[in-house]
C-alpha cells in the first residue's frame, strides 16, 4: 500500500519539477527573444523617429476612449493629461458610465461644457442608453458622453467606439498615465506596417514614483512589498513576456490599460464582448480567430517601450480582486474559443499561445497550490528522497527567482527606468520575494477566479449580472 | 547690460543660445522648464524672454499668458521658439501675448537681430 | 542517488547562474554609469569650445583642436543633434567646420564597413548636413542588410534634398529588404516640391500598390499640379483602393477644377467606404456649386459615415452648399441628423 502511495507521490513530485522547468524555461524563451528586440531597439538612432511620425501626414487620427465611473478624484486631470497628448490628430471620448458622483459635475466644470448635438451610430451593440453628449464651449478635441450604466465594462468602450471618428481607437483607463510620446509610440506600427490591426504598449506599474501634471517623470520603486513584487511581476510578464509573444506572432493579451485597434476592424468582429470580464484580451482572441477563419492577413504588434503607467493595486484586498476577475476573465475566453486550442487552422495562437494560457495559467494555479506542500508532506513521511525533495523546491522557487532576475537585468540593460542603486538592490530582493509567497498567494486567487467561472457556468447568466454590476460599483 | 533669460527644454538651443548672447554683450540667464522660467521671470525681471513652446511642466504658452496676466511681468517682450509652425499655431503664440515668433529650426543670426530690435524697441 | 546528486548539481548551477547574473546585472550598471562620466569629461571639453565656434561673427574652423578620436566621435555627435537645429549661416559654418576637419569624409567611408551601428549614424550625420556628394553611399545603404541603416539612409536621403532619389525611396518599400512606409513618406517630403516631376512616375503600374497610394497623396501635398491627369486616371483605374483614395485627396487638396466631373462619376460608382470619403472631401474642397448636387445624394445615402463627410463638404463649399445643408436640415428623413450636427458644430465656431 504504502509504497503505492509512495510512487503517486514520487510521480507527482516528477511532474512538478517537470512542470516548472517548462514554466520557466518558456518565461526564460520569452525574455530571450525579447531582449533581443529590445536591444534593437536600443540602437536608437532616434533624432528623426518621433518627430517624423508627429508630422507625417500618413499617421492617422486616434479616438482615445476613456470609460469612467466614479472617477471624480482624478478625472480632470486624467483629462488634461491626455489632452496634452504629443500627437497630430486626436479626440478624447470620455464615456460616464452612469457615475454617482461628481465626475461628470467636475468635468463640466473645468472643461466649460455645453450639450451638443452628435450622431452616434449603431455601429457595435451596446446596452446602456446615451443620455446626452457634452463638448467644450469653446471648442477643444474632448468629447464626454454620458450613458446608463448597464453593469459591464465593455458597455462604455463601446458607446466610445459607437461616438469614434477617427481611423484608430484607442483604450485607456481613467487612471492610467500615458506618456507625452504614447500614441506616437504605440501608433508606428500602423504605419509602418498596413497590416497591424491592433498594438499594446507596455504597461508599467507608477506606484512611488513622481508624477507631475499627470505624467511619471521620475521611476522609483514604490515602499510596500506588495507594490514592489507587482512592479517585478509588470516588468516580467506585461512588458517582457508581451514583447517576446509578439515576436512570435502570437500576441494575445493587449492589456486592458492601454491599447489601440483600428476602428473598423474592431466593429466588424462586433465590438467588445459585453458579458465577458476580459475584454480586451477576448476581443484580441476573436481578430485573431477572424483572421484565421476569413483568411486575412492581420497583424497584433507590441509596442515594447513604456509608454502607460498604472497605480497597481496597494492593498491585499483590491489585488486579490483584480486578479480573481483577470484568472475568471482569462477561463472565460478559453472557454469561447475553445476550437481554437491545439488546432492548426489557428495558427501560431491557436497551437502555440492558447495552450500556453491554458496549461501554465489555469491549471499552473493548481500545481503551484498543491506542488510544494506534497513535497513536504512526502518529505515528512520518509516517503521521498531528501535530496531530490530539495532539487524540485530549488527548482520551483530558484529558477523562478532566475527568471525574475533575469527580467529585471534586461530592463537595466535597456530601458534603464530606474536610475538609482537603491532601487536596483530593492528590485533584487523584490524578485526573490515575488517567488516565495506571492507566487502562492497568487496562485490561490486565479484558483478563485477560475472556480467562480465555472460555478457561474453552472448557475447561468443572471448571478454574472449581479456579481458584474458589484464589481464595476467596487472598482 | 540688458538681461536675457532663455528658456528652453534642448540642452543645445539653450547653451547656443547662452554662448552668442553672451558674446554679443548680454547678461544672460537659462532655465529648462516652463515653472522655473516663470519664477526666474518674475525674481530677475529681465529685458527679454526667449521662450520654448514645447516643454515638459509649463508650455512656452502657457508662461507667456501668466507673464502678461501679472501687471509686473506684463510688458516684457517675449519671443517664442518652436517647431511648430502652423497657422494656427503660430495665431494662437501670438494671442498669448508673445511679441515675436520664430520656428525650428532657425537661424541663431537671425535670431539675435529681432533680439536687438526688441530691445531697442522697448528701451 | 547518482541522479539525485546530478540533480543536487544542477541546484548548484542556478545558485551560481543566480549570483552570476545578479552581478553582471550590477556590473552592467556600473560599467555604464563609468562610460557615460567618460564621455561627459570628453563632451565636456568639445561643446564649449563648438558653440563657442559657432558664437563667433567670422568662425574660423582651424580655430577648434581635435585632438583624440574620443573627441572627434562627440564632435560628430554634437554635431549631428545641432545641424537639425540649425539654419541660415551659423549652420553653414558648421558645415565648414565638418568639412575642414574631414568629418564628412570619413563618414561616408564608414558606410562601406561592417558594424551596423556606425553605418547607421554615418548616414544619420550625412544626412543632417545635406551633404549631397553622399547620394550613391546613402543609395546604396536603401539595401543594406540591417533596417535600421535603411531606415537611416532613407531619412538621410530626404535631408539631401535630391529628388534623383525618389525612384529608388519608393521602391525601397516592396521587396526582401524594406523601409517603413512611414519612413519613405517623410524622406520624400523632405526632398520637397522639387520631387513632385519624380512622383508622378511613382503612379506607374510597376511600382506597388503603397507606393503609388504614397506617390498619390505626396503629389498633393508637394504641389505636383502637372500631374492633375495622372491622378484623375489613377481615381478612375487603379485597381488598388488605397490609391484611388489618395487619388481623390490630392485632386481636393490641389484644388483642380477639371477634377469635379470625375469624382462625381467615382462618388456614384464607388463600393469602397474609404475611397467614398476621400471623394466627398475633395468635393468639399473644390467647392463651388458643381458637386453639390453629388454631396446631397451622399448625404441622404444612409451611410451614417459617409453622411458626415457630405455635411462636412457641403459647409466647405460655401454659402451654397450651407443653404443645401439647412434645406436638409429643416425637411427631417435621411441625413436631416447629420446636417444639424455639423451646423451646430459651425455654428458654436463663430
Amino acid at each position: 500500500m504504502t509504497s503505492v502511495v509512495r510512487h503517486a507521490v514520487v510521480g507527482f513530485d516528477w511532474f512538478v519539477l517537470v512542470y516548472f522547468v517548462l514554466l520557466n524555461s518558456g518565461y526564460l524563451v520569452l525574455i530571450a527573444i525579447a531582449s533581443m528586440d529590445v536591444a534593437r531597439w536600443m540602437r536608437r538612432f532616434s533624432f528623426a523617429g518621433h518627430d517624423d511620425i508627429f508630422a507625417n501626414p500618413l499617421t492617422p487620427g486616434v479616438s482615445v476612449l476613456v470609460p469612467a465611473f466614479n472617477e471624480e478624484l482624478s478625472i480632470v486631470e486624467s483629462a488634461h493629461a491626455m489632452l496634452a497628448v504629443k500627437y497630430p490628430e486626436f479626440e478624447v471620448i470620455i464615456v460616464d458610465d452612469g457615475s454617482t458622483d461628481a465626475t461628470f459635475e467636475r468635468l463640466r466644470t473645468a472643461f466649460d461644457l455645453v450639450e451638443v448635438e452628435r450622431v452616434i451610430p449603431n455601429d457595435v451593440p451596446t446596452i446602456g442608453a446615451v443620455r446626452s453628449v457634452h463638448a467644450p464651449a469653446d471648442g477643444g478635441p474632448l468629447l464626454v458622453v454620458r450613458k446608463d450604466n448597464a453593469g459591464r465594462r465593455a458597455d462604455p468602450l463601446n458607446v466610445g467606439l459607437n461616438a469614434a471618428r477617427l481611423p484608430l481607437v484607442c483604450m485607456v483607463d481613467a487612471d492610467s498615465l500615458l506618456e507625452e510620446e504614447s500614441l506616437l509610440r504605440v501608433v508606428k506600427p500602423f504605419i509602418d506596417d498596413h497590416r497591424v490591426v491592433a498594438t499594446g504598449g507596455a504597461i508599467r506599474a507608477a506606484n512611488g514614483s513622481t508624477v507631475e501634471r499627470g505624467r511619471v517623470v521620475d521611476a522609483t520603486m514604490p515602499r510596500s512589498w506588495i507594490e514592489r513584487v507587482q512592479v517585478l511581476e509588470y516588468l516580467r510578464s506585461f512588458l517582457l513576456g508581451r514583447t517576446g509573444w509578439s515576436r512570435l506572432g502570437a500576441l494575445l493579451i493587449i492589456s486592458g490599460a492601454f491599447g489601440v485597434f483600428r476602428r473598423d476592424v474592431v466593429v466588424e468582429v462586433g465590438g467588445l464582448d459585453l458579458e465577458t470580464l476580459g475584454e480586451d484580451a477576448e476581443l484580441v482572441t476573436r481578430i485573431h480567430r477572424m483572421t484565421s477563419e476569413q483568411g486575412r492577413d492581420f497583424r497584433v504588434a507590441f509596442v515594447a517601450e513604456p509608454v502607460c503607467w498604472t497605480e497597481v493595486p496597494h492593498s491585499g484586498a483590491i489585488l486579490s480582486r483584480q486578479r480573481r476577475r483577470w484568472s475568471q476573465g482569462l477561463a472565460e475566453i478559453l472557454w469561447k474559443h475553445r476550437r481554437m486550442i491545439l488546432n492548426p487552422h489557428y495558427g501560431r495562437i491557436g497551437l502555440v499561445a492558447l495552450p500556453y494560457y491554458f496549461l501554465f495559467e489555469l491549471i499552473g494555479p493548481i500545481v503551484e497550490l498543491t506542488g510544494v506542500p506534497i513535497v513536504a508532506l512526502g518529505l515528512a513521511f520518509g516517503l521521498v528522497d531528501p535530496a531530490f525533495a530539495l532539487v524540485v523546491v530549488a527548482v520551483a522557487l530558484g529558477y523562478g527567482m532566475f527568471v525574475s532576475l533575469s527580467a529585471l537585468a534586461v530592463e537595466e540593460f535597456s530601458f534603464h527606468r530606474y536610475r538609482r542603486w537603491r532601487d536596483l538592490g530593492t528590485g533584487i530582493l523584490a524578485a526573490m520575494v515575488e517567488n516565495v509567497g506571492y507566487r502562492q498567494l497568487h496562485a490561490w486567487w486565479r484558483l478563485q477566479g477560475i472556480w467562480r467561472f465555472v460555478r457561474r457556468k453552472e448557475t447561468g447568466w443572471g448571478v454574472m449580472t449581479r456579481a458584474g454590476f458589484n464589481l464595476a460599483a467596487q472598482d | 547690460m540688458p538681461r536675457i533669460l532663455v528658456v528652453d527644454d534642448d540642452a543645445d538651443i539653450r547653451d547656443m543660445l547662452s554662448f552668442k548672447l553672451a558674446k554679443a554683450g548680454y547678461e544672460v540667464h537659462t532655465e529648462e522648464d516652463g515653472e522655473t522660467g516663470l519664477a526666474a521671470a518674475r525674481e530677475l525681471s529681465p529685458d527679454l524672454i526667449l521662450l520654448d513652446w514645447m516643454m515638459p511642466r509649463l508650455t512656452g504658452p502657457e508662461v507667456c499668458r501668466e507673464l502678461r496676466d501679472d501687471e509686473a511681468t506684463a510688458r516684457v517682450p517675449v519671443i517664442l521658439l518652436t517647431a511648430k509652425a502652423q497657422e494656427a499655431d503660430v495665431q494662437r503664440g501670438f494671442a498669448t501675448g508673445a511679441n515675436d515668433y520664430i520656428s525650428k529650426p532657425f537661424s541663431p543670426r537671425e535670431l539675435m537681430s529681432r533680439v536687438q530690435a526688441l530691445l531697442a524697441r522697448s528701451a | 542517488m547518482t541522479l539525485a546528486s546530478s540533480f543536487v548539481a544542477a541546484l548548484v548551477a542556478i545558485s551560481v547562474l543566480l549570483v552570476v547574473l545578479t552581478v553582471a546585472t550590477a556590473g552592467r550598471k556600473a560599467v555604464r554609469a563609468a562610460r557615460d562620466r567618460r564621455g561627459a569629461r570628453v563632451e565636456a571639453a568639445v561643446r564649449p569650445a563648438l558653440l563657442g565656434y559657432l558664437a563667433e561673427d567670422e568662425p574660423d574652423p582651424a580655430a577648434l583642436e581635435i585632438t583624440s578620436r574620443a573627441a572627434g566621435r562627440s564632435l560628430e555627435e554634437l554635431s549631428t543633434g545641432l545641424l537639425t537645429k540649425l539654419r541660415g549661416e551659423d549652420r553653414r559654418a558648421l558645415e565648414r567646420l565638418l568639412a575642414a576637419h574631414g568629418v564628412l569624409e570619413s563618414a561616408r567611408e564608414r558606410t562601406r564597413r561592417p558594424g551596423a551601428v556606425g553605418r547607421a549614424r554615418a548616414a544619420e550625420l550625412l544626412g543632417a548636413a545635406a551633404h549631397e556628394p553622399a547620394l550613391p553611399e546613402l543609395t546604396m545603404l536603401l539595401e543594406d542588410r540591417d533596417p535600421d541603416v535603411r531606415s537611416a539612409a532613407a531619412r538621410a536621403l530626404g535631408k539631401l534634398g535630391d529628388p534623383a532619389a525618389v525612384p529608388a525611396l519608393l521602391t525601397a518599400l516592396e521587396g526582401r529588404r524594406t523601409v517603413p512606409a512611414g519612413v519613405v513618406t517623410m524622406g520624400l517630403l523632405h526632398i520637397g516640391p522639387t520631387a513632385a516631376a519624380s512622383l508622378v512616375d511613382g503612379l506607374d503600374s510597376r511600382y506597388s500598390p503603397a507606393a503609388r497610394a504614397i506617390a498619390a497623396e505626396l503629389l498633393g501635398r508637394l504641389g505636383g499640379f502637372q500631374s492633375a491627369d495622372e491622378l484623375i486616371g489613377a481615381l478612375r483605374a487603379d485597381p488598388d483602393p488605397g490609391v484611388r483614395a489618395a487619388a481623390a485627396r490630392a485632386l481636393g487638396r490641389m484644388g483642380v477644377p477639371r477634377a469635379v466631373a470625375p469624382l462625381e462619376a467615382a462618388l456614384i460608382e464607388e463600393q469602397v467606404p474609404a475611397v467614398r470619403y476621400s471623394t466627398t472631401w475633395a468635393l468639399g474642397e473644390l467647392g463651388g456649386t458643381r458637386g453639390l448636387a453629388g454631396l446631397a445624394a451622399a448625404l441622404g445615402s444612409g451611410d451614417h459615415a459617409l453622411a458626415r463627410h457630405a455635411a462636412d463638404a457641403l459647409v466647405a463649399c460655401g454659402p451654397s452648399g450651407r443653404a443645401l445643408l439647412e434645406r436638409i436640415a429643416d425637411a427631417g428623413g435621411p441625413g436631416a441628423p447629420e446636417a444639424r450636427e455639423t451646423l451646430g458644430a459651425v455654428g458654436a465656431a463663430r
